[in-house]
């Protein structure tokens, strides 16, 4: 755990400083991310709001392969902070997560299509006293995906594996496969994801043993936009239900939620500058025994 | 007759016959592709591509490109690169393969280290062109389309695609003028057409 971490950290430090060094070059390509995101739990006897920033670090060596750390700081705040010794704020949440990614490209010309494999690791640690096997996490979640040459299809397929172990046996696999698909000269873009989620112990997952969910996502990319001179637009529609889940499109882990039950948020993408990309996103999420919105903001440079 | 005039008969005979085989694989091969046969055009001369005949690598890089073969044909230009650095048709070629497959990255590397020893190539600035349209690199497009149209100013394509990143970039009055343009030069270009339809 600790060494994953420190593997981690090292990696995002080295490459900082790789990074700055050969930007320049024509063959290396660098983005650097800051976002942050708040909200609030709504119906929630205990939840109050929550905070999250995270910095992302992205680098490129042509169409070859592209390696990708991040690092996500997360605090969630308890209601009744000023109770005394009753104060469930005792319970506030405070946790750190680190990710880093790796992609390695392949064209094949049989399939008339680009090939990614991927591999992500996850370590997070928390001081969650409520949560039940949810403080210290190892995921590890190797992805195959394809995209055709004229990148109007893909589909993929990754596999997520969750340790929750360091109090007990207990690991949680996810299968996600999704197709998308371009269309409008591919100004617009249909992605359908599926996950299908399973622990090893139920009484560690709310009696939930096995859960199905898939979203689906409308990209749309404007020719300048009507909306506020927007670059593009997304609607995002989650159905079903899911626990413990993980997005490596965005290195979301979803450890400190309970059962989630469906979700949509709206964003909107700015390009001000052609190595520059601002999205806003509003979502809102739908818990077994609560609701979660949120606002979101990430500012992305590229060089 | 003696031994020594019966061998170099035999000599001669062989020379002209290998000769003669070589002229008949680029007429082959020259014969096929006209035909729209790229495998069997390749066929002829991979033999000669296997070698270091720089024109038979090129060739057939060229050819494999045109069978949909674009790793084979990418590595046959590599291979052009590696016995002649300076050759811009090598780099210039390569750019094939890496347009057909949407390397978008790979085609700037190339079109550029071609740009340094040619500054104003057409064929470069084209394909650099179409890697920052496909790459929706509008600002770049923008700028240097605008710079070519004042180097070739007789040209609809590098006009099109200037109107097209004025018009990705929202600016219409100047995307307007320039697709009008395109169409005095072609009257039936259908992007031109198109968008002024419609603005």
């Amino acid at each position: 755990m600790k060494s994953l971490k420190r593997i981690l950290l090292s990696a995002l430090f080295f490459s900082s400083i790789f990074a700055t060094s050969v930007y320049a070059d024509e063959r290396w390509y660098v983005s650097a991310t800051a976002n942050g995101m708040a909200g609030n739990y709504s119906d929630s006897e205990l939840r109050d709001r929550f905070y999250s920033a995270s910095a992302w670090l992205n680098v490129d060596y042509l169409d070859y392969y592209s390696v990708a750390l991040a690092y996500n700081n997360l605090r969630i705040n308890f209601k009744g902070a000023d109770a005394g010794e009753f104060d469930t704020g005792r319970f506030d949440i405070t946790q750190d997560a680190f990710a880093g990614r790796f992609q390695y490209y392949f064209y094949n010309d049989t399939l008339a299509g680009k090939i990614t494999t991927q591999l992500v690791a996850h370590s997070i640690t928390n001081d969650a006293r409520a949560a039940v096997a949810a403080d210290a996490i190892i995921i590890i979640a190797p992805k195959l995906a394809y995209m055709s040459y004229e990148k109007d299809l893909a589909m993929g397929l990754e596999y997520a594996w969750s340790d929750y172990s360091n109090n007990r046996s207990f690991i949680i696999q996810q299968l996600t496969p999704s197709i998308g698909f371009g269309f409008n000269q591919n100004n617009d873009w249909i992605q359908i994801k599926a996950y299908l989620i399973t622990s090893s112990d139920k009484k560690l997952s709310q009696n939930e043993d096995s859960l199905a969910s898939a979203s689906i996502k409308w990209q749309h990319w404007f020719n300048p936009g009507p909306v506020f001179a927007a670059h593009n637009l997304f609607i995002d529609v989650l159905a079903g239900e899911r626990i413990f889940a993980v997005d490596n499109e965005s290195f979301s882990v979803y450890n400190l939620e309970d059962v989630q039950q469906g979700s949509v948020l709206l964003g909107l993408g700015w390009r001000p500058g052609e190595d520059f990309d601002i999205t806003a996103i509003a979502g809102v999420e739908k818990y077994n025994t609560y609701n979660r919105e949120y606002l979101y903001i990430s500012l992305s440079k590229h060089w | 007759m003696s031994s020594t005039k019966i061998t170099t008969i035999l000599f001669l005979f062989f020379i002209s016959f290998t000769c003669y085989a070589g002229d008949t694989m680029w007429k082959q091969s020259q014969r096929f592709e006209e035909k729209g046969d790229y495998e069997q055009a390749a066929s002829a001369i991979e033999h000669a591509a296997s070698t270091d005949n720089e024109y038979a690598v090129l060739r057939y890089a060229y050819l494999k490109y045109k069978q949909g073969e674009y790793n084979d044909s990418i590595e046959y230009y590599n291979k052009a690169i590696k016995l002649n650095a300076k050759s811009l048709d090598a780099k210039l070629g390569i750019t094939l393969p890496y347009i057909a497959q949407g390397r978008w990255r790979q085609v700037k590397v190339y079109t550029r280290q071609v740009l340094t020893k040619s500054d104003w190539d057409y064929t470069a600035h084209e394909r650099l062109m179409m890697a920052e349209d496909g790459d929706k690199k509008w600002h770049s497009l923008g700028r240097h389309s605008g710079k070519l149209t004042t180097i070739y100013p007789t040209d609809a394509t590098t006009l099109a695609y200037h109107a097209r990143a004025k018009a990705r970039l929202g600016n219409t009055p100047v995307a307007s003028a320039a697709y009008k343009k395109v169409l005095m030069r072609e009257p039936d270009h259908a992007e031109a057409n198109e968008y002024l339809e419609n603005n």
